[in-house]
């Protein structure tokens, strides 16, 4: 009962995950504006100033904090490590049942994502030195597109 | 269409509501004194509500609970856990670092890459007109809650912030009014806080356990902080010897993490404050209250200010009836400091209680300077 650690209990409603360069400008800041506006706590994370090989402390922290997740699925989603790591990891915890998964199908196919083909080809990890984590990157993404998402393209 | 995700989301988040506090002794009692307090109806004020009592009693468990029931639909919310340590750390700077960064949801590293300027008066431009709902856990320090606001127009109307505290006198400088406190549990709750813990939840082994258990959480006193401990403690007794010893031992001094928890209470007194209190304790405790101001006013001490102190960082209680209550265990941990601090001293003790000692040194005519009040 007493008050000993100083990191805050926070929870999050909803993480957002997304690509910055296709979405930052638009889908992404409507939403986070209305979320944050609806009283709906939000943790965005633009990963503009990422550095390094994975997804760093706080990122993996907020995620496995958060109650939801809302992933962006955009043309160039997949060709950024960052966004497939933090795919992996929150899909990884949806399975565990830990966390709430909406995908949103923004102007791509959801066929695409679920076979990696199209704008989610994987040609480029092709040659990669770490195959088993290419490996888990699809499986990400073939799990997400099986989910009932929402589709910009139908709405 | 982002609307549409938006309604969505928050509505399911909102099915998860209310919140369940049927397993923690004791919480549903305080939600009830607590939220006639808030009055959530009342859109147009800004409400601020103190949460005082002393160290363990459990007030950041009781916000934790506020938080959880009332924060939803908030615009804006926010728990700081141990405002205090915080700011310890890292000054006011952090803390407010801290608050605009879990409030509006922005990692650390985007705070300092856009350059926002970290202070009162950029928490008072972003949260001016906001409804917020914030809970700023363990304030020992004006300059604390300045670090948030220097008034509660600071915050949107319709904004709700609690303030938990040992220290009331705080509260009334900042001019909160509503202020809950924070009481020790009655026996029945206390035993069955305690029986959760040393039992896992089942009820005592037998007649004699029961007799045992009901010993053992009375010597906590009501402090949930200490029944939680000598619950986990007594958890790993396992035989009727093995509980009346551990029984013994606490007779004689709380448990070593009890102590620290309350000592930090004297531990932020000025020094005559602390002189003060640990005569007290080893005085006046059950005494009236006039004997004591009258004995320890002597142009040293300045008992009647001191005692003043004493009651608003809820080291004492004075009743009704105009005695001064100190609680058993904070009793018990100014004695162990009096021993503590008489080792290191080579004048010998402070505060002298026990007759034999007393005799002792008066018969080796050792006493100096001091006064023996009997």
């Amino acid at each position: 009962m007493a008050s000993s650690s100083s990191s805050p209990i926070w929870k999050y409603d909803v993480f957002l995950s997304f690509r910055g360069e296709d979405t930052r400008k638009n889908i992404v800041s409507h939403l986070h504006k209305q979320l944050v506006d609806k009283g709906v706590v939000t943790f965005k994370d633009d990963k503009k100033l990422e550095l390094g090989d994975s997804i760093s402390e706080e990122i993996s922290r907020a995620i496995q904090n958060s109650t939801y997740a809302l992933v962006i699925l955009s043309e160039n989603y997949a060709s950024s490590s960052w966004c497939l790591d933090e795919l992996r990891m929150v899909m990884d915890l949806h399975l565990k049942n830990k966390i709430k998964v909406v995908p949103i199908f923004y102007g791509v196919d959801p066929s695409h994502v679920r076979h990696q083909t199209g704008s989610f080809t994987f040609d480029k990890y092709q040659d990669s030195k770490m195959p088993n984590k290419v490996t888990t990157w699809r499986e990400a993404l073939t799990q997400i597109a099986s989910l009932a998402g929402k589709d910009f393209e139908t709405w | 269409m982002i609307e549409e995700i938006v309604k969505d989301i928050s509505k399911k988040l909102l099915i998860m509501q209310p919140v369940d506090f049927s397993d923690i002794v004791g919480m549903n009692a305080h939600m009830e004194r607590l939220s006639p307090l808030l009055s959530m109806d009342s859109e147009n004020e800004v409400r601020m509500i103190g949460i005082w009592g002393m160290g363990g009693i459990g007030k950041t468990t009781i916000a934790k609970c506020l938080f959880d029931q009332f924060s939803q639909g908030f615009p804006a919310r926010c728990f700081l856990e141990n405002v205090s340590k915080i700011y310890r750390k890292g000054g006011v700077s952090s803390l407010a670092e801290k608050f605009l960064s879990t409030t509006l949801g922005l990692s650390k590293k985007k705070m300092k890459g856009s350059g926002v300027k970290l202070g009162p008066q950029e928490i008072k431009a972003r949260f001016g007109c906001r409804k917020v709902f914030v809970v700023l856990d363990n304030v020992d320090d004006m300059r604390q809650m300045h670090a948030f606001a220097q008034e509660s127009s600071w915050f949107g109307p319709g904004s709700r912030i609690i303030i938990t505290t040992r220290d009331k006198g705080l509260l009334n400088t900042y001019g909160v009014r509503t202020v809950y406190e924070v009481k020790c549990m009655d026996n029945d709750a206390a035993l069955q806080l305690f029986n959760q813990l040393a039992f896992k939840g089942a009820l005592p082994p037998s007649e004699l356990y029961e007799k045992l258990s009901i010993r053992a959480s009375w010597l906590a006193q009501g402090l949930p902080v200490a029944i939680e401990a000598y619950g986990l403690f007594f958890r790993r007794m396992t035989s009727l010897k093995e509980w009346d010893d551990a029984l013994c031992r606490f007779i004689e001094a709380p448990d070593e993490s009890v102590m620290e928890i309350l000592k930090i209470s004297y531990d932020g007194l000025e020094e005559t404050d602390k002189n003060v209190f640990l005569h007290v304790a080893c005085l006046f405790n059950g005494e009236p209250l006039r004997r004591a101001t009258t004995l320890l006013d002597d142009g040293v001490l300045q008992g009647c200010l001191g005692l003043k102190i004493l009651a608003e960082k809820s080291l004492i209680e004075i009743t009704a009836s105009g005695y001064i209550k100190m609680h058993n265990l904070v009793d018990q941990t100014a004695r162990a400091i009096v021993n503590q601090e008489s080792m290191q001293r080579r004048h010998g003790r402070g505060v002298l209680w026990n007759p034999y000692e007393i005799y002792e040194l008066l018969k080796r005519n050792t006493v100096s300077t001091y006064s023996v009040y009997l």
